[in-house]
Order: C-alpha cells, then sequence, then structure tokens
C-alpha cells in the first residue's frame, strides 16, 4: 500500500512548477526545468497565506511581491497613495483591474415567497417584483460608496464578462425591475434620489394591491392567502454587515417597513447554515454570488433538472424548452439572442435579483517584480497566471 | 480612628466621636483624589451612554449619505448586429423573434413557427431588411399568377393580389402560400431624430428602410414626402431622421442623444480616442471617456452620485465623524457605551454573586463539601468557551433572538465560563481568615452560623474581590470586543465599544481614519482606568491598616 | 502571628514534624491525581457532548461539498453514508466510550479536517505557540514583578503612576489592537521586520542556524503583543500584594528591629510576596500551550491556537477532542501544581 500512497499523495503534472512542500503555510514551488514553454524564467515561488488587510502593505513592505486585495473602492484609494502619483499604477505598485468571473446577486426561492398554491402565477410573480423593485432602488447608492468605479450594478442576472451578457448598447436593454404593474417605466430622467425610492415604494404598493394584499392608507394591512406581510433573508456577513448587500437590504428594509412589510434581515454568523437552508430549500429571500464559466450555460441553475433548480424552483417548462434550444445551437448570434429571452424570462419570473458586478485586483511590485515580463493585456479568464513562466523579478 | 483634623484636648467629649465602619470606609475613601477621579469618569460614561444617547437626534444604525463626483455608465454603442424590430401600433411580436429571424436570414427558410405556436414570415424587402407577418396557410393557384410571376423575377416572397398580400414559400408553382398579416419590420439600422420627442411612425419606418436598402431617393409617409441624403432624411429641406447601423442606448430612460452627440461619438471611436467632449443643454464642454470591450462602446461621465458618507471627518453636523458604513459615531458611542457597560456590570454581576455563594461555602464548611466545589470549579474550569460562544450564535441565529435577547443570553455564558476564579479568590481567603482570631471569637459568643458568615467573613472578602471585579470589568469588555471579531458578540447594526474598536484592524483605516478608533479606545481605557481607581481606593479604604 | 520565615525555621529544625509533613504531602498529592482522573473523564464527556450538539457538523459541510459535484448523490445520502464513516451515526453516550476506548490506549485516530493523525498535526504546531508563550512569559516575569516591586515601594510617586498606567493601558485594549499597531510602526512604517509570516522568502537557503534566526526575527513583534497585553495584571497583581505585605505586623516588626530598609524588602517582604504570585504562575502552565488564536492569526503563524480554531469551527471532533483533554490535563495538573507550590512556598498552609 505504501507504494501506492506513495505515488497518489505525490503531486503529478506538467506545469511550469512544481509543487514541493507546503510548511509554515507557505506553499514552495520550484521551476519544472522541461516545461514545454522553455523553462520558467524565475526559480522558486512562494505562495503565502494571507488575510486581507495585509495584502497591500505586504507588498509596499516586502513580504510579498503579487497579491490580490479586494478591489474596494478605499482599497483602490490606499494603493494610490502609496504611488508617488497618486495613481493606481505607479514607482511603488501596479496595479491590473479585471472584472470578476461573476456577480452579486440576491436570490428569492419561488416556494417559498409565493402567494396562494402556485409559484409561477401572476400574483406570485407581482408578490416577488413588489420586494425587488424596492430593493433594486437602493443598489445604485451603495454599490457606488463600497466599490466606486471598480464595481458596476448588473441588471441581468449573467456576468457581464459573458459574450451573451446584455450590454447597455442593445436597445432593449432594461433596468432590472424599473416597471410598475401597468408597464410604465417608474423612473424619469432628472429624478432625485429620494423622488426615486419614492417612485420604487409607490411601485412596490401598486404590485402588493395586484397580488393580493389588502392596502389601506398607503399601508398593507392583510396578505392573501399563502403569503406572509413578514419574509426573512440571510446574509453571510459573518455578524459584522460585511456584505455589500448589507446596507442595501437595511435601507430597502426600512423603506418596506414604512408601508407595513416586515423584511426581516438575519446576518448568519455562520455561512454554512445560509447553504444548508439552499440545498433543503428552505430559504427564503438570501444574498450570494455565482461564479461563471466562460460559457453561459443555464442548465445548472435554471433548468427543471440542473442541480441547484432547487435553489429558485422555477421549474417551468417554457424555460427548459428555451435553455435546450440555445444548447442545441453553435451560431453565437442566435444563442446570444435566446439567452437573452432566457434572461427576460426569469427576470420576469422575479426570482434573481442582479446586484453588482465587481472586480479582481492584482497588485506588483513595481520595484521588485520587471512589469515587462507581466501578461499585458489581462482578462477575466486569462490572468497572469496563464503567463506565470515569463514573469521575472528585477 | 485618628481624628487628625483639628487640635483636641485629652478629654473633649468630640473626641470620642465613633464612625459606623461604613462611615469610616466611604470617609477613607473620598479623601483618595485618585478613586475620586475614578467615580467622576464612571459618572461621565454612564451619563454619555444613557442620557446622551436620549438626547442625540441620530440613532445607531442611521445611515447618512452625501454626495460625490463617479465616473458613471452613461450610454452604451455598437455596430448592430441584431435585428431591430419596430412593429405596427397595436400589434406585438413573440420573444422568440430574435433568434427566429437570425436563424431564417442564415438559413434562408423565412416561414417560422414560434414558440406560442403562431406561425410567421419574414418578407425580404432589401438587403438585411424584413417585413414580419403572421401567416395563414390558405390554398392559391400560383401558376399563371402575374403579381406572382412579378414576385419570383424581383427576387421577392410576397406580392399583393386582390388588395390581399400572400407569402410564398418554395422555389416553384407547388410553393406554399400563406395569407399575410404585417406586423413588423425588422432591419440592421436605427433611425435617431433630429429633435428631442418626435416618434416615428410605423409607416415611416418601413417605407424609409425599404426606400434606403433599394437605394432609392426618396419616399413616401403619413402623406409627407421624404428624400433620403446618404444617412439622413430630410422633409422640405430640414433634417429629420439619421439613419445608421450603430445602435446607441442611454443607461437611464428618457435622456435624449441627438445626432450631432452620435456623430461626435462616432468620429471618436473611429479615431480610436479615449475621451470626447460634447457641450450639454446648458453649454458646458462635458468630457465622455470611451471604453470599447470588442466592439462593445461603453460611454462613462463624471456625475453627481449620491453615495454613503463614509468616513468622514468630524464636522459640525457629526461631531465624531462617521464610520465605515455611514453611521455616525457619536451616536455609535453613546449606544455602544450603555451595550458595553451593561454587559461589564451584569457579567461581573452573575459572577460575583455565583463566585461567591459557592466559595463562601466551600472555604466556609470546608471537608467534603469543599473538595466536591472544588472538583466542580475544576471541571468548569476546563470546558472550552469557544465551542460554546459558537453554539450560542447558532442557536440564537435559529431564534432569530432580538438584540436585547442576544445580550444577555452572551452575558450570561461569559458568567457561567468566568465564575471559576473569583470562587477561588473567596475560597482562598476565607480558608485563611476562618482561623484568626477574630473568627474563633465569633464562634466562642455563640453567634450563628449565618451572621457569622455574612457579617463577619465576607465583609473581610470583599476588598479582594473588589480588585478583582474592577479589573474583571475591563477583561469583560475585551473579551466582548474579541468576540465582536470573531463575529459571535454584538451583530451588526448594534453597536458596542468593541464592535467599534474592530475597525482598527485594517491599518489603512488606522492611520487614515483616527477618529474612527481612537475616541472608542479612550473610552475603554478611560473606563477600565476609572474602575480600577475606584478599586484601588476601596481596598485602600476597607483596609484598616492602611498608612495613610 | 508568626512570620512565615520563624514558622520555617521551626518546621526545619524539628525534623520529626517535617516527616510528618512530607508523607502527608505525599498522601494528598496522590489523592488529588487519583481525583483528577475521575475529573478527566467528566471533563471529557462534556467536551464531547458539547462537540457533538454544535450546529453544523463537519460531516453535512463534507456532504455539502460533494453533493453540489454534478451527477452526485443527493445530500441526505452523503449526510447518512459519510456519518456512518465518520462514526457519527450512534448517540452521544456510545460515540463518546468508542472514542475514549481508543483514547486510553493513546490512539487519538486522524484528524477530519488535515487528514494526518490528530498526534502528528498537533506536534507539527505545538512547538510555535509554546515557543511564542514562553519567549513572553519569561519577558512578562523579569518586567513585570521588579516593576510591581519598584512601584509599591515608592507608593504614589511617579514610579507607580507610570507603571499604574502602562499596566492600565496594557490590560484595557484588545490583542489584535496593539499587533496592527506594531504591525504598522515596526514593518510598514520602519521596515525592520517582515509584516506577518514565521519564516522570510529566503528561509530555504539559509544555513541551519540562519533559520533559526529567521524563525526568530519573526517571532518578535508577535512575543511583543503577547507581552504587552499580559504584562499589565502581572505588574497590578505584584504590586497589591507587595503594597499588602509592607503594610503587615511583621514587617514593621522587622524595621522596629533596625533591619536595614534593603534587608526588609529584598528578604522579607519579597518572599512573601511571592507566595500568591507562584502560585498564580504554577497555575498558568497551561496557558503555555494554549496558544494565542488572535494573534497568531494576524501574524500568519501555524500555532495551535488558530488551529484548534479551525477545528472547532469546522467541527473536527477528533482533533479538538484530543487538543481539550491535553488541555485539561494540564490544567488539572497546573492547579495540583499550584496547590503543591503553596503549600512549600507558605509553610502556615502545611501546618494546618
Amino acid at each position: 500500500m505504501s507504494g501506492v500512497r506513495a505515488k497518489t499523495t505525490k503531486p503529478l503534472g506538467a506545469g511550469p512548477y512544481v509543487f514541493e512542500k507546503y510548511e509554515n503555510k507557505i506553499v514552495y514551488m520550484t521551476a519544472n526545468e522541461h516545461y514545454y514553454k522553455g523553462a520558467p524564467a524565475t526559480k522558486n515561488l512562494q505562495w503565502k497565506v494571507t488575510s486581507n488587510p495585509d495584502k497591500e502593505p505586504g507588498v509596499v513592505q516586502g513580504t510579498i511581491d503579487i497579491a490580490d486585495p479586494s478591489a474596494s473602492k478605499s482599497a483602490l484609494e490606499q494603493i494610490a497613495g502609496e504611488n508617488s502619483n497618486n495613481e493606481i499604477t505607479g514607482d511603488k505598485l501596479s496595479t491590473v483591474l479585471t472584472d470578476y468571473r461573476g456577480y452579486g446577486y440576491i436570490g428569492i426561492n419561488s416556494e417559498n415567497v409565493k402567494v396562494g398554491d402556485d409559484h409561477a402565477s401572476e400574483q406570485s410573480k407581482d408578490l416577488r417584483k413588489a420586494i425587488a423593485t424596492v430593493i433594486s432602488a437602493y443598489r445604485d447608492v451603495v454599490i457606488d460608496s463600497y466599490y466606486g468605479e471598480a464595481a458596476s450594478v448588473i441588471n441581468y442576472p449573467i456576468s457581464n464578462t459573458s459574450w451573451a451578457a446584455p450590454q447597455a448598447s442593445d436597445p432593449d436593454y432594461a433596468v432590472a425591475f424599473s416597471k410598475d404593474v401597468e408597464g410604465n417605466d417608474i423612473y424619469t430622467e432628472g429624478m432625485s434620489d429620494d423622488e426615486k425610492y419614492a417612485a420604487a415604494l409607490q411601485a412596490a404598493l401598486g404590485y402588493f394591491e395586484a397580488a393580493g394584499y389588502t392596502v389601506e392608507d398607503g399601508k398593507l394591512t392583510a396578505a392573501p392567502e399563502g403569503a406572509k406581510l413578514s419574509y426573512e433573508i440571510y446574509i453571510g456577513g459573518a455578524g459584522q454587515g460585511d456584505h455589500p448587500s448589507f446596507g442595501i437590504l437595511t435601507a430597502a428594509s426600512e423603506a418596506l417597513g414604512s408601508i407595513g412589510f416586515d423584511l426581516v434581515i438575519n446576518d448568519l454568523s455562520d455561512t454554512s447554515i445560509l447553504w444548508s437552508a439552499l440545498d433543503a430549500g428552505t430559504a427564503e429571500l438570501w444574498c450570494a454570488a455565482w461564479q461563471t464559466t466562460i460559457d453561459p450555460d443555464m442548465f445548472q441553475i435554471y433548468h427543471s433538472q440542473g442541480g441547484d433548480a432547487g435553489k429558485y424552483s422555477i421549474y417551468s417548462e417554457t424555460l427548459d424548452a428555451m435553455v435546450e434550444d440555445a444548447a442545441a445551437t453553435t451560431n453565437q448570434a442566435v444563442r446570444k439572442a435566446l439567452y437573452k429571452e432566457c434572461l427576460d424570462f426569469i427576470v420576469d419570473f422575479a426570482v434573481e435579483i442582479p446586484i453588482y458586478q465587481r472586480q479582481d485586483c492584482t497588485i506588483y511590485s513595481t520595484e521588485r517584480v520587471n512589469m515587462d515580463s507581466v501578461t499585458k493585456d489581462q482578462t477575466t479568464f486569462y490572468t497572469y497566471l496563464n503567463e506565470i513562466e515569463k514573469i521575472a523579478m528585477n | 480612628m485618628e481624628n487628625n483634623k483639628e487640635e483636641m484636648h485629652l478629654d473633649d467629649a468630640a473626641r470620642v466621636k465613633v464612625l459606623s465602619p461604613g462611615m469610616m470606609v466611604a470617609k477613607r475613601f473620598f479623601r483618595n483624589k485618585l478613586a475620586i477621579v475614578g467615580i467622576v469618569i464612571i459618572i461621565a460614561m454612564f451619563l454619555f451612554s444613557f442620557i446622551g444617547g436620549m438626547l442625540i437626534p441620530y440613532s445607531q444604525s442611521q445611515v447618512f449619505y452625501t454626495t460625490e463626483e463617479i465616473k458613471k455608465d452613461y450610454a452604451g454603442a455598437t455596430q448592430i448586429a441584431q435585428y431591430q424590430f419596430q412593429t405596427v401600433e397595436g400589434e406585438s411580436l413573440p420573444a422568440d423573434i430574435y433568434s427566429k429571424t437570425m436563424i431564417a436570414a442564415s438559413t434562408d427558410k423565412y416561414v417560422f413557427t414560434s414558440r406560442d405556436g403562431n406561425v410567421y414570415g419574414l418578407g425580404t424587402e432589401g438587403k438585411d431588411v424584413f417585413i414580419v407577418y403572421a401567416l395563414e396557410e390558405t390554398k392559391l393557384l400560383l401558376k399563371k399568377n402575374v403579381d406572382y410571376e412579378a414576385a419570383v423575377e424581383a427576387g421577392r416572397n410576397t406580392f399583393v393580389s386582390n388588395d390581399t398580400t400572400y407569402l410564398f414559400d418554395g422555389d416553384d408553382v407547388n410553393a406554399d402560400v400563406y395569407i399575410a398579416t404585417e406586423l413588423a419590420v425588422g432591419s440592421m439600422s436605427s433611425f435617431t431624430s433630429f429633435s428631442a420627442g418626435t416618434k416615428f411612425t410605423y409607416e415611416f419606418y418601413r417605407n424609409a428602410l425599404i426606400a434606403v436598402s433599394n437605394g432609392q431617393k426618396s419616399f413616401e409617409a403619413d402623406d409627407t414626402t421624404y428624400e433620403v441624403d446618404g444617412e439622413v432624411i430630410k422633409t422640405g429641406g430640414e433634417e429629420y431622421a439619421l439613419v445608421s447601423d450603430m445602435n446607441f442606448n442611454a443607461v437611464e430612460a428618457g435622456v435624449f442623444l441627438s445626432p450631432a452627440y452620435k456623430a461626435a461619438a462616432t468620429e471618436a471611436f473611429e479615431a480610436g480616442a479615449d475621451s470626447f467632449s460634447y457641450a450639454d443643454e446648458q453649454g458646458d464642454m462635458v468630457e465622455y471617456h470611451i471604453e470599447n470591450k470588442n466592439g462593445q462602446y461603453l460611454l462613462k461621465r463624471y456625475q453627481e452620485t449620491r453615495v454613503i458618507d463614509s468616513y468622514a471627518s468630524p464636522s459640525k453636523a457629526h461631531w465624531f465623524g462617521t464610520d465605515g458604513n455611514g453611521m455616525d459615531l457619536l451616536a455609535r458611542l453613546m449606544y455602544g457605551g450603555r451595550i458595553s457597560l451593561l454587559i461589564g456590570f451584569v457579567v461581573i454581576f452573575i459572577e460575583v454573586f455565583i463566585g461567591m455563594i459557592i466559595g463562601g461555602v466551600s472555604g466556609f464548611f470546608g471537608g467534603w463539601v469543599d473538595n466536591l466545589l472544588m472538583r466542580l470549579v475544576d471541571v468548569v474550569y476546563c470546558i472550552p468557551s469557544m465551542p460554546l460562544y459558537l453554539i450560542l450564535g447558532s442557536i440564537m441565529d435559529f431564534y432569530q433572538a432580538g438584540a436585547t435577547t442576544r445580550i444577555y443570553m452572551l452575558c450570561i455564558v461569559m458568567a457561567v465560563i468566568g465564575w471559576v476564579g473569583i470562587a477561588r479568590i473567596v475560597r482562598g481567603q476565607i480558608l485563611s481568615l476562618r482561623e484568626q482570631e477574630f473568627m474563633v471569637a465569633a464562634e466562642a459568643t455563640g453567634l450563628s452560623t449565618y451572621r457569622r458568615i455574612f457579617k463577619h467573613l465576607i465583609p473581610n472578602v470583599i476588598p479582594q474581590l473588589i480588585v478583582f471585579a474592577s479589573m474583571g470589568l475591563g477583561d469583560v469588555i475585551l473579551a466582548e470586543a474579541t468576540l465582536s471579531f470573531l463575529g459571535l458578540g454584538i451583530k451588526y447594526p448594534a453597536a458596542s465599544w468593541g464592535s467599534i474598536i474592530n475597525a482598527v484592524n485594517d491599518s489603512y483605516v488606522m492611520t487614515n481614519y483616527l477618529f474612527v478608533w481612537l475616541p472608542a479606545g479612550m473610552f475603554i481605557l478611560l473606563t477600565v482606568l476609572a474602575f480600577n481607581f475606584i478599586g484601588d481606593g476601596l481596598r485602600d479604604a476597607f483596609d484598616p491598616k492602611m498608612k495613610r | 502571628m508568626l512570620c512565615p520565615n520563624q514558622i520555617y525555621f521551626k518546621v526545619i529544625k524539628g525534623k520529626a514534624i517535617n516527616k510528618g509533613v512530607t508523607n502527608i504531602m505525599k498522601k494528598f498529592i496522590l489523592k488529588r491525581l487519583l481525583i483528577s482522573v475521575v475529573l478527566l473523564f467528566f471533563v471529557s464527556l462534556i467536551i464531547y457532548g458539547i462537540m457533538r450538539c454544535m450546529p453544523t457538523s463537519y460531516v453535512e459541510n463534507q456532504a455539502m461539498a460533494l453533493a453540489t459535484r454534478p451527477g452526485s448523490k443527493s445530500y441526505q445520502e452523503w449526510v447518512e453514508q459519510l456519518n456512518a464513516q465518520y462514526g457519527l451515526d450512534t448517540g452521544v453516550i456510545q460515540g463518546y466510550f468508542s472514542w475514549a476506548a481508543r483514547a486510553i490506549r493513546l490512539d487519538f485516530g486522524d484528524s477530519w479536517y488535515w487528514n494526518q493523525p490528530v498526534l502528528q498535526k498537533f506536534s507539527s504546531v505545538i512547538w510555535y505557540s509554546f515557543a511564542l508563550a514562553l519567549a513572553s512569559f519569561i519577558l512578562e516575569i523579569a518586567i513585570a514583578i521588579p516593576a510591581g516591586i519598584s512601584a509599591a515601594r515608592k507608593q504614589y510617586s511617579m514610579t507607580d503612576y507610570t507603571v499604574t498606567v502602562v499596566a492600565l493601558i496594557g490590560i484595557s485594549l484588545p490583542s489584535f489592537f496593539f499587533a496592527t499597531i506594531l504591525k504598522y510602526i515596526f514593518s510598514v512604517k520602519l521596515g525592520w521586520l517582515d509584516l506577518y509570516g514565521i519564516v522570510g522568502r529566503n528561509h530555504q537557503s539559509l544555513s541551519d542556524f540562519g533559520k533559526f534566526i529567521d524563525i526568530a526575527k519573526h517571532m518578535i513583534l508577535p512575543t511583543l503583543t503577547l507581552l504587552v497585553v499580559s504584562i499589565g495584571s502581572l505588574m497590578r497583581y505584584t504590586r497589591t500584594n507587595m503594597l499588602e505585605v509592607l503594610g503587615a505586623d511583621y514587617i514593621r516588626t522587622a524595621r522596629a528591629k533596625g533591619l536595614s530598609e534593603k534587608k526588609v524588602v529584598n528578604y522579607h517582604a519579597f518572599r512573601n510576596t511571592l507566595i500568591p504570585i507562584v502560585t498564580l504562575l504554577g497555575g498558568s502552565l497551561p496557558g503555555l500551550f494554549g496558544g494565542a488564536m488572535i494573534t497568531e492569526t494576524l501574524f500568519q503563524i501555524p500555532g495551535i491556537g488558530y488551529t484548534s480554531y479551525q477545528c472547532i469551527v469546522q467541527g473536527d471532533i477528533p482533533f479538538v477532542m484530543f487538543y481539550m483533554v491535553f488541555m485539561a490535563v494540564l490544567t488539572l495538573l497546573g492547579n495540583l501544581l499550584a496547590d503543591i507550590l503553596y503549600a512549600v512556598v507558605d509553610p502556615r498552609v502545611r501546618v494546618n
């Protein structure tokens, strides 16, 4: 057995670097001389376990040479502050920003948030749209505050990095949940932020009424059969409110509270409770993020037989047919159009509120790393790791 | 009992004034300047937290906003790669028209069934211009039909016969024939009007598209004649509409992008520029930044946006500034003070209560009672606290406990883990005091057990206890800070001094925004200091052999 | 009341009494050891019960991860299979006894989270924590006790106030606070030391002695952090005790007898101050192996504090059981040691 164990516990590969050992929270790697693209430029590689606040000071101070701090507004300010030219790429630190291969969202399980027995009925959709409209109104201000230019609000449940993502230049690109129950735009040009929030709340009341709630004096007094006046949303913020969606939900919860609808925010200190609830299908609303692949195939999440179908519980034959159609052709333009239809369906079904698309940030020490040897034109799916054999030190 | 206040004669009656022990302690206590400082600080803290909390207009979780210039998306532009449709007023197209049209255009199969079961057909009108028809199967003899033959010669698949439009699908006279009802026109062009507010009618679109794609110089629509001049459509010599293969879409609904703007943008795209300037309604030049992602252009400009007022410096509106989430720090300090002080006192109180009883009983009775209780103390001492906190956290999450319940449960758990130290000290003191002469005397004079314990023994334990308790208060507040660090303590957005000082973990915040954590740190320091001064003062006051 | 020194001499002179005392001590120690074994049983049972009652267990986390893979079994099936595999499908009492049966033979099993034998993982992480704790312990004693004593001797003077204030600052601010400040000053601003980690980037290419120095350099900041936090209470405690002793009757007697101030303080007062301090230090033996979770996390030191926290959060029962039982043994031993030292150092207790 030891003969087999010796082979199965030693990594095998043909990459540019060979794993040596993991010791003292550092992974040691040495260059593979026989790499097919040629021997790597730097002989030894060390990967150090680092906490997020230490990443930027670590590169400045010299403990590490390359790091990937989370790209919040204050992090970018911090990086710019280190360079003498006050930009994010300068004499001390060089920065590369690429879109993150995924997006943040708020999910609603349509089996738990519905009116009556049918989770696909117009009333159920109206209930979910009511909640979604108020939440969506607050996305801009919170994402702008936390991320500034390092993240953007998205309006379709698909990452901007995907080729199938609807772009702002498309004529039918619509801001998510910006129409009221009659189909009119809620927001008009030149509205101040407070007017926008008030308009969203009004539209939500319209949806609630259409869903069967009793509205008196602008407040909800009774819920129809199968629905409640209070729903719970889970956030995995580790009890510290660090999640950007937290700010959105706090504001939305207050707004909904003023019309008599209770959105209870449960900031879980243990995120595994969230995953258990999602898997068991008991969660009502929750905040999370999806990581995507290059191909936008929607089978896993939106098709009735997908592995994560229980999360949103859409179970719609129409959507199933659309997803299958899109996977049946290789014509990219056709697929893009088909996926657009799927996205419209999903947004209309109101089970996913797309929130934001953030960026990945990689910083290099300009003094120690030879920046000419670092991959130029990095994208979401092609980073410095793809050409790591070329990186050389000064 | 030395009353050194004034000169006294030996036989002065006042000299023999006897104060009760309590008064003696108080007198000695108040003589100690540090102790007075301590009391003043504690009273100030309480006033600050409780009274101040009622006076301040903000709540601890109220978020404040400010405006900032942020580069926001303004519009997107791209080469049109998808068919754009204009529908006849009152008609609607199926959702999958886009994909079906693209399939049809690439496979030359112009009749298709949409997902909702209806049959649609595309009539070719020119390059990349189609008219969408709703189709109804019918039987018509194509042979020798003049209109049909004319259509075939023109390369079209539709013809009008007897005021009815027919569409045929097939290569010869046996082709399928349908009665066609016009629904929409599709093309790869976009129309921009030269003045905001102009709405184009369907007839205009249709005829304009057919004219432009067939190279005609003029066309008629809605009883008006239009001239086609390159990309511009004019009526009566005035510019009316711009036809282009680029699509511009403003992000905010209702924003009008004029053709001049689009022309300026297109110029910049072709030049590969990073930005271009264009005047807005007031005539000020605004710079638009261009981001090019594989032919999809994104135009951004700086706009005043409302953002959360995080890390605002101290100002008149916010005396201590705001924290990272835009909440007023002064309010959070006040409410946090309530929580921290409350936790400190409650925990210490419970600990002392339990510890004194157990330690007292154990020390006084000795023998097997002492042994048993001390073993119990050992067991409790060995139980690890971390899993208990984790379990407590998830139980309260499960029951969705309110913030106050959480705090009290936390206090109880902390106290139950912490009473061991006090029990040991009390027991140790009692063990040594029990053998002293005054206790033997008390027993000899026949005092009851109750009086012996509570009137003679316990008061002598109190000095050590007070010192321990006063140090313990600081420990409790710190323990709460550590738990907040791990996410197990006071839940956001409720504030406590411990959770506020957690902000110091980020060295950027620590160095650039001193006002965030420095006040909280000072408050904790002052409170612990004050408790220690009081503890020292009390101990000195209780000790009858103090030199001073 | 006789001063302890006088009793001490009396006892030594009476050899018969001395022998009797030693016998009593032996019986006392033996009895305590036996009781400790019983206590250990109860403590380990309670700890096992608590671990089983944790909200989400290791098995559930693993089943979750496995069930989301494409084409795998459902979550429920995985939970049942893993429960059987890890022996969690039995009741709490049964599970405890099957663990205890193996633990008695010092077989603590494999850690679920780290995929190594528990003892192996433990020994690879404990020495860093122990070194840190020992270093700060020694420094703490060397600094705090003299400072406390001199503060007590010159009560209400400048020294006293300085010592008090420094001590209070030390105990009134959390450890992560000092860690961050130290990191900022010494690493970012001054650049003398690495920001975190236990080894530098050139560690592999250094000689053995060089490696030792490298690790020592990286331990400076964590040791300082631990020192600052714990020095305060020892200083205050020493000062308090010294004050109490200096006010005692026998000190007044010694002074009245005409002894020099140096002899009074260094000989008589010092030894009596040490009594409670020695017991306190003896009882802090388990603390040396406890690790400091926050300091280790902030400095990325692979110590026992960080490791055990991870294991608790993940619900890795074998490792946690071993570690907790180990700590319980140390605590009980520490208590025993403290009580013995109390008897050794203070003969008044012995005579009782």
